[in-house]
């Protein structure tokens, strides 16, 4: 008994170090993020200052271009990075989720291989360049993003809950609502979604990093927020213009995002390992 | 060891076994065509619609909110937007067919000649940082399987995951910093066409698109080298006193390789995306510079062609590598 | 060991197990003892877990593969000693003196290789004259398989289970070897096609006087082709003798599984399951490793730090019980 016990415990341990970790980095990232812009003697966004000053006891990360402290930058872009990532995973998610679990459970075969096919020649394109092409279309800025992205994204969604769906649909406790007479509405809800959203929440942590560093690429490639909005990867734009004079106004808001891509992974991975575990249990 | 059976009952069906093979592969090849196909049309479609369902008007967002409406009315004749859309989709199709993917709006060049230029640019760098991935991937992947400290493991997992977890672009332009100003190993910029002189260009961004690939394609080589190393046949080669290179490669590798392969066409398409990037960042003229110009002036139909092509190209590499990881290993189930 | 120098093969008080280098070395097998002479077949029974496959693995060099290494005590094979041969040695006997057949014959195969580059690779080291090609075609001719021309340019996945078992036993034959190890050849395949591969193996024994160890867990099918039969309960060897001799269990651990056999019940009794399960590995209890399950235990059965050893002189009938008397009249 005992050696069983240890030998769990010590599984938990190691699945709940990353997992910790990636929390308490999120955590730090949010805070500081909440904490700084406010606390700091410098606007994030107004010129001023002088330019391409080095990291000092005034500017901790230096200036940048135009004077701003690259500091108050870094932390002030948090909540616009993180928070058009998770907006840019949730509607997916939701919207992939109920696509995918309805057509997993019609019967109907047009409309499944209609769909179906939809799904298919959108996941076919790739990603980063499909997002940017609509971005073309509807114009830059962070709605556009979360849009494209949504547009993109549900495909992606839909295909894992439609595969899920189809074995749930199967399932004996389905089976059993159904012959208690339960509504349709009622099973779909109840006992289906859940089951089926247990699998693309998986799939959306681990979609997360590749979101985080999606917005941020397409903000460096000129189609996120206008200027002077800090973000990061518009950050990084700009500092690459000067990268010969000075790094760190590119290398500040670029760690800021290994930071918040790497806390995502220990989570994801973290949590991955612990759906495994109760699911094999 | 005299024959019990005489050989001649089965002279005459001499081919057989290798029909069987073809026929099997046959059958495979016409299902995965029709499928890829399928979603190429959807492809095609998907592209098309793009811009006619685009919010707001495209053609007057093209133009600047200072264009008449005559000049909007001529813009939607010479697109041919004024006409139903079957019949719009019906000349694209055919259009695609005869090679003709539209005209710039601001340019007189053809989205063909775009791509036929610059393609080929993109595609060596994909080339380049596919050739350094499996290079890298397989090494790493097998020494970590074969390796019994349990660290290794545990290093090799943590590392992974981590280097997943960074922005390719950002890793650009460190090493940007890095290769290019500080130690001057890489140009920062411009382009030579031409075997092997372009490689001093796109060394550097193919590199950093392998961070991107090559954790991917280790984990699951390593994975599936676990589970080979548990099969049984690997037991009989070691009875049968194979050689070393012969072991490793007909009985780790080959048996282990399938998933790898199919998992490193549909990593085609991320490839393609970083591609993007590192052209834009090491101003590289590849076609993923050009979309992105065109997505900044709103050149909608060089935007439309060149995402339809990467459509394709993805979808042609699945098939690809579908049809590969049959080759390798039957016991493959193609869904 | 020159007094029974006429037999192929002897195991000597082998034990084998896996070293850890932090924790106590895990013992597999303990007190495996038994011989087995030219063109003799040879059965060896035992539960899963019981060290059957360890003590083969030890005969064809695998055993360093799953970590596990032979401790102490000796496997000759016409004089030389296998258990303690370098990597080297291993190099030149392998794949010669010795065939194998392995236990899954839906997994045996290397699945990315053509029947006919399976032959090849097998016949390496063959001396046999003629062409690989014209040996293949032999082989498969040999353990009854049809269409030859079609089955070697076949992949595994191809064939079915009894066609991939007949060309693994195919293989296995291709150095001609004097030892022939089929570990539960039979498992998974259905019982017409069991019976086949039994009747094969029989006539490859008869017709090249190879020597077989059978591992199987069914006594009746030993019983029906073998001659001699080594009985393992948790890595000891507990008896050994001809199948006649066994008739008349000297071990209680035979008598149990004889009680559980299905095919010689009598109609109507009730089947006699074995009582509890075997320890598992690491857990084996002082003294006689089967006192727990046994019902004819006494007070000194799991005394002394040792499993007992195998009463009577090496080949004749051997029982590693310290109370035979008690069985007399059992069955």
């Amino acid at each position: 008994m005992t050696i069983v016990n240890t030998k769990a415990r010590k599984r938990m341990r190691e699945g709940s170090f990353g997992l910790y970790t990636g929390f308490t980095m999120i955590l730090t990232l949010i805070v500081a993020g909440a904490i700084v812009p406010w606390l700091s003697k410098y606007d994030p966004n107004a010129p001023g200052g002088t330019p391409i000053a080095r990291p000092s006891g005034a500017h901790w990360f230096g200036t940048d271009l135009l004077g701003r402290d690259v500091f108050t930058r870094v932390f002030d872009a948090v909540f616009i990075d993180l928070g058009t990532a998770i907006i840019g995973v949730s509607i997916p998610l939701v919207v992939g989720t109920i696509i995918g679990t309805l057509l997993g459970i019609s019967r109907s075969k047009r409309v499944n291989s209609v769909v179906g096919s939809i799904i298919d020649g959108i996941n076919a394109f790739p990603f980063l360049i499909f997002v940017i092409a609509l971005i073309a279309f509807i114009g830059p800025g962070i709605p556009s993003i979360i849009l494209a992205l949504s547009l993109v994204n549900w495909a992606r969604y839909a295909r894992v809950a439609r595969t899920r769906a189809v074995v749930v649909n199967q399932q004996g406790y389905v089976e059993a609502a159904r012959i208690l007479g339960f509504s349709k509405v009622r099973i779909l809800f109840k006992h289906i979604i859940p089951n089926v959203s247990s699998e693309t929440r998986a799939y959306a942590l681990s979609d997360f990093i590749i979101v985080i560093i999606a917005v941020a690429a397409l903000s460096f490639l000129g189609m996120g927020t206008p200027p002077p909005q800090a973000e990061w990867g518009a950050m990084i734009r700009d500092g690459t213009q000067i990268l010969a004079l000075a790094w760190w106004p590119t290398i500040f808001p670029g760690l800021a995002l290994c930071w918040a891509g790497v806390a995502v992974a220990f989570v994801a991975e973290g949590l991955q390992r612990r759906l495994r575990e109760t699911n094999s249990k | 060891m005299a024959g019990v059976i005489p050989t001649s009952l089965s002279s005459g069906k001499e081919e057989d076994g290798a029909n069987r093979n073809r026929a099997a592969l046959r059958r495979v090849f016409y299902g995965r065509s029709l499928r890829s196909l399928s979603v190429g049309f959807w492809v095609m479609v998907i592209a098309f619609l793009m811009i006619r369902l685009s919010p707001g008007d495209p053609v007057r967002i093209a133009l600047g909110s200072e264009a008449t409406e005559a000049s909007v009315a001529e813009m939607r004749h010479k697109l041919g937007l004024d006409q139903s859309i079957f019949y719009q989709f019906y000349r694209y199709f055919i259009n695609i067919f005869k090679g003709d993917l539209g005209y710039s709006y601001f340019s007189n060049r053809s989205v063909t000649s775009v791509v036929t230029t610059h393609l080929p640019v993109t595609l060596m760098i994909i080339a380049l940082s596919i050739f350094l991935g499996i290079l890298l991937a397989i090494p790493i992947a097998l020494f970590v399987a074969l390796s019994k400290n349990q660290v290794t493991t545990y290093l090799f997992r943590a590392f992974t995951s981590i280097s997943l977890a960074l922005p390719g672009f950002f890793l650009a332009v460190v090493g940007l910093y890095f290769f290019g100003i500080k130690l001057r190993w890489a140009p920062a910029a411009g382009y030579e066409p031409g075997f092997p002189g372009n490689l001093q260009f796109i060394w550097l961004p193919a590199l950093v698109n392998c961070g991107s690939l090559v954790p991917v394609l280790s984990r699951v080589l390593h994975s599936s080298l676990m589970d080979t190393l548990d099969e049984e046949f690997v037991e009989t080669g070691v009875i049968r006193g194979v050689s070393k290179i012969r072991f490793y490669w007909s009985y780790l590798l080959r048996p282990s390789l399938a998933p790898t392969v199919v998992l490193l066409s549909y990593m085609i398409g991320v490839m393609i995306g970083g591609t993007v990037i590192m052209e834009t960042i090491f101003s590289l003229p590849g076609i993923g510079r050009e979309l992105i110009t065109a997505v900044d002036s709103r050149d909608y139909p060089v935007v439309q062609g060149i995402v339809m092509i990467f459509g394709l190209i993805v979808v042609f590499f699945s098939f690809i590598g579908d049809l590969l990881g049959y080759l390798l290993d039957r016991r493959v189930t193609l869904s | 060991m020159t007094s029974s120098s006429h037999k192929l093969l002897h195991v000597v008080d082998l034990k084998i197990g896996i070293p850890h280098p932090r924790r106590e070395t895990l013992i597999m097998v303990d007190n495996a003892n038994f011989d087995i002479g030219y063109g003799e077949m040879l059965g060896m029974v035992g539960e899963s877990g019981s060290g059957k496959t360890m003590v083969c693995r030890s005969m064809i060099g695998t055993l360093e593969r799953r970590g596990a290494t032979v401790l102490e005590g000796q496997v000759l094979f016409e004089d030389q000693d296998l258990a303690h041969a370098s990597e080297s040695h291993w190099k030149k006997l392998r794949g010669k003196a010795i065939g194998y057949v392995p236990q899954s014959a839906l997994a045996g195969p290397n699945p990315v290789l053509t029947i006919q580059a399976q032959l090849a690779e097998a016949l390496q080291k063959s001396e046999a004259k003629g062409s690989i090609a014209e040996q293949s075609k032999r082989l498969l001719d040999l353990v009854k398989i049809r269409r030859v021309d079609t089955v070697l340019k076949q992949y595994p996945n191809q064939l079915s289970g009894g066609m991939r078992q007949r060309v693994m036993i195919a293989c296995a034959l291709a150095s001609e070897p004097k030892l022939l190890i089929a570990d539960e050849p039979t498992t998974g395949l259905d019982v017409t096609v069991q019976s086949q591969i039994m009747e094969l193996l029989k006539d490859i024994r008869r017709e090249f006087g190879t020597a077989i160890i059978l591992i199987s867990h069914d006594l009746a099918l030993i019983d029906d082709v073998c001659d001699r039969v080594v009985v393992m309960h948790a890595g000891a060897t507990v008896e050994v003798g001809s199948v006649a001799q066994l008739a008349v269990p000297r071990h209680p651990y035979t008598i149990a599984l004889n009680q559980s056999r299905i095919d010689i019940a009598e109609p109507g009794s009730e089947l006699v399951t074995i009582l509890g399960s075997a320890p598992s590995v690491g857990e084996w209890p002082l003294g006689c490793r089967f006192a727990a399950r046994c019902i004819f235990r006494q007070n000194d059965c799991s005394l002394g730090a040792n499993h007992p050893p195998l009463f009577g002189e090496r080949g004749s009938h051997q029982s590693a019980c310290l109370h035979t008397e008690l069985l007399k009249g059992a069955k």
